[in-house]
């Protein structure tokens, strides 16, 4: 089929490029910009790795087509630091409570949860709970991943 | 795990999104949210020739609220219509299935039309749409036309809806109950983790005269337990006009459960499903009852 272009915003850069309809919003991030921050899972909307923010709102990008985003803007794991070389609240969190294992679902526990305490500064361990649940991480128990979304509301969310 | 290759459109009218689905002859698919739609292209287990996106409509985005109807644009995400005013007051049933939808991420992309039109035995708003007698509104290229949902539901993943039709929206009933009469709901699922398809889950809404302590109108309705989503007029018609009807809550809930002939697969045996419905009814319609007069609707 007939490649489309697109334009769309990532960490505030726009980006012009032809993409297959087929390819996958995460694939396009990945493979075409090179921000293999975004982990791809499951590939079917189940586990969350992929999890991003399209125009302000955590969605999984294994299941958006690239060609979907077209006039959108996109933040991932390596937009959450407004400079890009510092941490947030929230990351320093999830290193201060050893809030990851192997890593693998984190960038999609990130975005989840920055968008979760933007919405809701304070949330309970219920709250957390139910807005992460669909990432599924098989190292930390979660346990760590609470505490370290409850110690980033405290330090300052997620700036 | 990708899928096929397909074209792509994204029309900026209603009329050319019925164009382009009539050039795909039977082959183009109409795509939403996508939360459905997606595994089952990346999975192949669909292979539309043509994906015509609906996104850009952008007059179907909008929940409207009329004297006694809520429509619902084909467009509005389930996340909208979760935190929508409109939706928790004149639908609580709505309201109170929704954060039973996947997770966030997918209640963000996911549409209200698009889960009542992908027809999923075990999702949640077939069975708020089968019991509140919703309207889906069909465009093709015969013209308008409506279907109610107990015809438009033939079976499992199987509707009314021909290839080159587009569901613009669907109608939810909504009439005012008469003064002194509160209208309460309550959902109830049983997943093997949160967020999961439901294992069986039930519906319930009460209009009740909260002075006489009496049912005035009842839905309930299971989902999981069949091809399509049921409702169980025998079990509506022995609630309504019943005075302080919790004594017939078990006994209703009972009949609910010897009447459905669940399938057993991996998740759960026939027996089982019958005995979960039989729990969920009963506490689906405690629930209910208990809102009516808390003048409430939190999940």
């Amino acid at each position: 089929m007939n490649d489309c272009a697109i334009s769309l915003t990532v960490n505030g850069v726009t980006y012009e490029r032809r993409v297959p309809p087929r390819r996958s919003l995460v694939d396009f991030l990945r493979d075409d910009l090179a921000l293999t921050g975004t982990h791809v899972g499951c590939e079917h909307g189940i586990c969350g790795a992929c999890t991003v923010m399209l125009d302000g709102v955590p969605i999984r990008s294994c299941i958006v087509y690239a060609v979907q985003a077209d006039g959108a803007s996109i933040t991932t794991v390596e937009g959450l630091s407004p400079d890009g070389s510092t941490l947030t609240p929230l990351q320093d969190a999830f290193v201060e409570c050893h809030g990851l294992q192997c890593g693998f679902c984190t960038p999609g526990m990130l975005i989840a949860a920055t968008a979760l305490l933007r919405e809701n500064p304070d949330p309970s361990a219920d709250e957390i709970r139910d807005e992460l649940g669909g990432n599924i991480c098989r190292c930390t128990g979660y346990q760590q991943i609470v505490e370290a979304v409850q110690l980033a509301a405290r330090t300052g969310g997620t700036r | 795990m990708k899928p096929v290759d397909f074209g792509y459109v994204r029309p900026l009218t209603i009329a050319d999104a019925v164009k382009a689905l009539a050039c795909a002859q039977g082959e183009g698919k109409v795509i939403a949210g996508g939360q459905s739609l997606g595994p089952l292209l990346n999975m192949r287990l669909v292979r539309p020739a043509l994906l015509v996106d609906v996104n850009a409509l952008s007059e179907l985005a909008a929940i409207q609220a009329g004297q006694a109807e809520v429509r619902i644009g084909a467009v509005v995400r389930q996340r909208a219509a979760e935190r929508s005013a409109v939706v928790a007051r004149r639908l609580p049933l709505v309201a109170e299935a929704l954060p039973y939808i996947g997770h966030v991420q997918t209640r963000n992309r996911g549409t209200v039309v698009g889960s009542v039109v992908h027809a999923d035995p075990s999702a949640e708003l077939p069975l708020v749409a089968l019991c509140l007698d919703a309207i889906v509104e069909i465009i093709g290229p015969a013209g308008n036309r409506e279907a109610s949902i107990p015809d438009f539901y033939e079976g499992y993943l199987s509707t009314d809806l021909a290839p080159d039709e587009l569901a613009v929206a669907v109608r939810f009933p909504a009439p005012e109950p008469p003064p002194g009469v509160v209208r309460a709901a309550a959902f109830a699922e049983m997943a093997r983790r949160e967020g999961d398809f439901a294992i069986v889950a039930a519906a319930a809404q009460l209009d009740v005269d909260v002075a006489a302590r009496r049912v005035v109108d009842a839905r309930v309705g299971l989902t999981g337990v069949a091809g399509v989503p049921l409702r169980f007029a025998a079990a509506e018609t022995a609630l309504r006009g019943a005075a302080e009807p919790r004594r017939v809550f078990a006994s209703v809930a009972q009949t609910v459960s010897d009447e459905i002939d669940p399938d057993s697969d991996l998740h759960a045996t026939a027996e089982y499903r019958r005995s979960v419905a039989r729990v969920l009814v009963s506490r689906v319609l405690e629930r209910a009852w208990l809102r009516a007069f808390a003048g409430e609707n939190g999940r």
